[in-house]
């Protein structure tokens, strides 16, 4: 956008909360990882630590959810303006959904500390998580850069997630069919790829709204 | 939808009808206007025209030594000399009434004439010389053509015979007839062919600048302070009324004022520019002090709060913002006040500004006359001369007054600002 | 003679708002007719504090209360106390003059001088005396044209008259003219309803910058303005304070119910 408002301060404020909502989303990436991580590692301690580190989310989500509802309260955004703040609080919602569903993982991790592993389940989990973490990238820079064809792009790797979440579903049945001790596991880990699912529904909500605010249109489900 | 827009043909036809019928009155009002203007005015131009033209007849005067001393020239009895020429030149003529109309062809200040032409020239002297001489009124009238010689000799004002003199100057050249510088350089005079209007024109003219002087300052200062300072209470109010009132009092009656207080009480001279223009002054005080405060009325109030906003005192944001902008509408009413004065006759009558003044006055407490007086001098003159003379002073009256006029219009065109 | 043209005012680095103007149960009457009730409102210092209000709230009455406007009028009258950096404005002793030199007023048609650009900012540094000299007249003129953000558009027309300019250009040329005196405060009433939407923004964006130096107070009657423009709101209503405080919290939850239904455009 090479015009700027004639009130400088209308620009000032718009950025600010682009700024935080991108710092929203890193932070929420870099949740993602280090509870993938943790599993992987059966690393209690840094489950721990992202267990503790959602607050700072949430904290960020109220932050910003301010300032975008002063924003329209104060200037009147109309047309793009108007679009692009409603879309931070949509996003922002996403994204604070997304840093749960890292939490939770984390709190599983700990659940299935004594309990037994299945090395190629954990395996596809982190595969998984670093997709969605590649898409949560992608999105953002979609936002940022109103690019459209970023946006898209990160829609359609939510189809990968889940059949990677259908095949791991099967996986697990099997584990489970074949010996009832594994059961309690498989059950964490069904819910944690199910966690992983929705992430990545997250994230095609989150294109989707970008969509909205480039061109306008809602897209259909 | 097309109902909507069309009213039924009748009534659209009965508007059309009073449309056209206002426009008719219209066009009609206004055509008796100009009519009534173009006659007036034609009228008058035409009687008075022919003012402009002022005969001369040529007389052969004898200067040789005997008649005029070169070294003594104011000695001589130039009255005397012209008698003499105009004997020689119609040596026919014998009897004393007779010889009387012969010096009646010329004016009366032919001796002057002579001199003054000799003053200027003194080279003529010494022989007969052909000089040309200023023609009395009647004969005046009569090379113009005002004199109908088909009506029988008593109806006339010119006799026969000097009919034939004048036809036989005439024959050989020796009348002729040129534009009338005198008509503007010359005062007042019981001759006509010698009366002029400067006297009278520098009369009004130093009148109102008497008139000016005074009531410019004074009514502007009053209407400020009445429109601006003064606190809106009965007191103003009734000060309105009385203003208003004054306009309207008939002049006559400002006349009688200036009788009784500034000549009988003040003992100021009476006849003189200084009583004219300060009785004048309090006609067009009123008139000016109104146009004043409907100026400054339409200055809006915005440019004083404006003004008043930056800290600036109330005479500041008055004199500094509120006059400059009410300044074409003071100017238009101060000429329009003062086009009136000019023409005012009944309270210069009454001061005394109907005597006949015939030198040119030069300051304001020498005794003069006005335009408007003079022409009603000379309208009541009984000289048949007086009646071009009188319609050419209207048309100077009326020339003095639209060059008042345009000098408003100028001066607020050049003074209008846009706000 | 007391004179506010004196006051020094030290501003205070802590970053706390410094009230600069402070009125404690204003009364204003128009002969029997009360126009403001009791008003107890204090102003911050370089900050803009709006006041809002349907028609006939007595918005414009307070403010003309402020550089004393309201004496023009022979039937008004003012009751209370209104300090201007802690000193009473009403004190008999007061020039209002050099008040109204250190509270200036924008408002709401632009009414600039029928004089050329230059004449109309120097006026009010030529009568006040602020100025030796010419040179020392064209800088405060062309500082107070930058100041607000005229001065590209007619520096080379500075001879031209006033009225000469577009609507949006004659509000900056009053606005300059007003900071010319540098006074304390700015108070603006209306300055933007005769202007289209561009001239407005314009001028909204410079009452921003112009708060860094200047204290401002703008009756509006339009709430959205005060919205994007002020960061203290004042909520008039039927000559009643009923609600001040900071803009964001107005615009986003208000105390009272009044407030609500006026932002919100419901009749009450």
């Amino acid at each position: 956008m090479e015009h700027t408002h004639i009130v400088t301060r209308f620009d000032k404020d718009l950025n600010e909360i682009e700024t935080l909502l991108v710092e929203m989303a890193d932070k929420v990436s870099e949740q993602i990882k280090q509870s993938a991580k943790a599993l992987q590692n059966g690393d209690i301690a840094l489950a721990e630590m992202v267990s503790n580190g959602d607050s700072a989310i949430n904290k960020l989500e109220e932050r910003i959810d301010k300032k975008a509802i002063c924003l329209i309260a104060l200037r009147q955004p109309m047309a793009e303006d108007l679009r692009s703040a409603i879309t931070t609080l949509k996003v922002s919602t996403s994204l604070e959904r997304m840093g749960d569903y890292a939490k939770t993982l984390s709190y599983r991790t700990r659940e299935l500390d004594d309990l037994p592993t299945m090395k190629p389940v954990l395996r596809t989990i982190s595969e998984m998580s670093d997709k969605i973490c590649m898409m949560l990238n992608l999105v953002m820079e979609g936002y940022v850069n109103r690019d459209l064809k970023k946006a898209a792009k990160a829609r359609e790797a939510d189809q990968e997630i889940n059949d990677k979440t259908d095949a791991l579903f099967r996986e697990l049945l099997t584990y489970m069919m074949e010996n009832p001790r594994n059961i309690e596991a498989c059950t964490h880990l069904l819910f944690i790829s199910k966690n992983l699912e929705r992430s990545g529904d997250q994230i095609t909500n989150i294109s989707e709204q970008v969509h909205y605010l480039i061109t306008g249109e809602l897209l259909e489900e | 939808m097309t109902n909507m827009l069309t009213n039924p043909s009748r009534l659209r036809k009965s508007r059309a009808r009073i449309e056209t019928r206002f426009k008719w009155f219209g066009r009609i009002a206004i055509g008796i206007s100009l009519t009534f203007l173009f006659v007036m005015v034609g009228s008058i131009v035409l009687k008075g025209k022919s003012a402009l033209v002022s005969s001369d007849v040529a007389i052969i005067v004898d200067l040789n030594a005997d008649a005029v001393d070169p070294n003594d020239i104011h000695a001589t009895r130039f009255d005397a000399l012209m008698k003499k020429s105009l004997r020689e030149m119609f040596s026919e003529v014998s009897s004393r009434k007779d010889k009387k109309k012969l010096y009646g062809l010329l004016s009366v200040d032919m001796g002057f004439e002579l001199r003054d032409q000799i003053l200027q020239n003194p080279k003529l002297l010494g022989q007969p010389q052909k000089l040309w001489f200023t023609a009395s009124d009647d004969v005046d009238l009569f090379l113009k053509g005002s004199v109908d010689r088909a009506l029988s000799e008593d109806n006339r004002r010119i006799s026969d015979m000097e009919i034939s003199w004048i036809d036989s100057l005439s024959e050989v050249g020796d009348t002729r007839s040129h534009f009338n510088t005198k008509f503007f350089t010359n005062g007042d005079s019981r001759e006509p062919e010698l009366a002029g209007i400067l006297s009278a024109l520098m009369g009004s003219v130093l009148t109102l600048l008497v008139c000016f002087v005074i009531s410019f300052p004074i009514a502007i200062l009053a209407a400020i302070y009445l429109e601006e300072f003064a606190p809106k209470n009965k007191l103003s109010a009734f000060i309105e009324v009385n203003i208003n009132n004054l306009a309207a009092v008939p002049s006559i009656v400002f006349g009688l004022l200036g009788l009784a207080v500034l000549l009988n009480v003040f003992d100021l001279p009476r006849s003189t520019p200084l009583v004219g223009g300060l009785v004048l002054s309090l006609m067009t005080l009123p008139t000016i002090i109104i146009a004043a405060r409907a100026a400054l009325r339409a200055v809006p109030p915005s440019i004083r709060e404006a003004a008043l906003g930056m800290g600036a005192s109330p005479v500041q944001a008055t004199f500094h913002h509120v006059a400059p902008l009410a300044l074409p509408g003071i100017l238009t009413g101060t000429i329009v006040g003062m086009a009136q004065a000019l023409g005012e006759t009944a309270p210069l009558l009454m001061i005394g500004m109907v005597a006949f003044i015939a030198d040119v006055p030069s300051s304001i407490v020498e005794p003069a006359a006005a335009l408007p007086v003079q022409i009603f001098l000379w309208a009541d003159a009984s000289e048949r001369a007086f009646v071009e003379k009188t319609s050419a002073a209207i048309i100077v009256l009326l020339v003095f007054l639209v060059v008042m006029n345009l000098l408003a219009i100028y001066l607020r065109k050049k003074f209008e600002k846009r706000f | 003679m007391d004179s506010l043209v004196d006051i020094e005012i030290t501003p205070q680095m802590s970053g706390k708002k410094n009230t600069i103007i402070s009125a404690r149960n204003v009364d204003v009457f128009y002969g029997e007719k009360q126009a403001l009730n009791s008003i107890t409102l204090d102003i911050p210092e370089n900050k803009v504090t709006s006041l809002i209000g349907p028609s006939g709230c007595g918005k414009s009455t307070f403010l003309r209360s402020i550089n004393r406007m309201n004496d023009l009028v022979d039937i008004c009258r003012v009751e209370g106390e209104i300090k201007i950096a802690g000193q009473d404005i009403y004190a008999p002793e007061v020039d209002v003059v050099a008040l109204r030199s250190q509270v200036g007023m924008v408002f709401q048609k632009p009414n600039p001088f029928p004089k050329s650009i230059y004449e109309n900012v120097a006026y009010g540094p030529k009568i006040h005396g602020l100025t030796s000299g010419k040179n020392e007249m064209e800088e405060v003129v062309e500082w107070s044209l930058h100041k607000a953000g005229l001065w590209e558009e007619v520096k080379d027309r500075l001879q031209e008259t006033g009225t000469g300019l577009s609507g949006g250009q004659q509000q900056r040329l009053c606005i300059a003219r007003a900071i010319a005196v540098k006074p304390k405060v700015i108070l603006m009433d209306e300055p933007c309803s005769a202007l289209d939407p561009i001239a407005t923004a314009i001028i909204e964006e410079l009452i921003d910058e112009l708060r860094k130096n200047f204290t401002i107070i703008i009756v509006t009657h339009s709430m959205q303005q005060a919205a994007r423009v002020s960061q203290r709101t004042a909520f008039f209503h039927m000559g009643n304070l009923v609600e001040s405080g900071a803009t964001k919290t107005i615009f986003t939850s208000p105390n009272d119910e009044r407030t609500q239904n006026y932002i919100t455009g419901r009749i009450g």
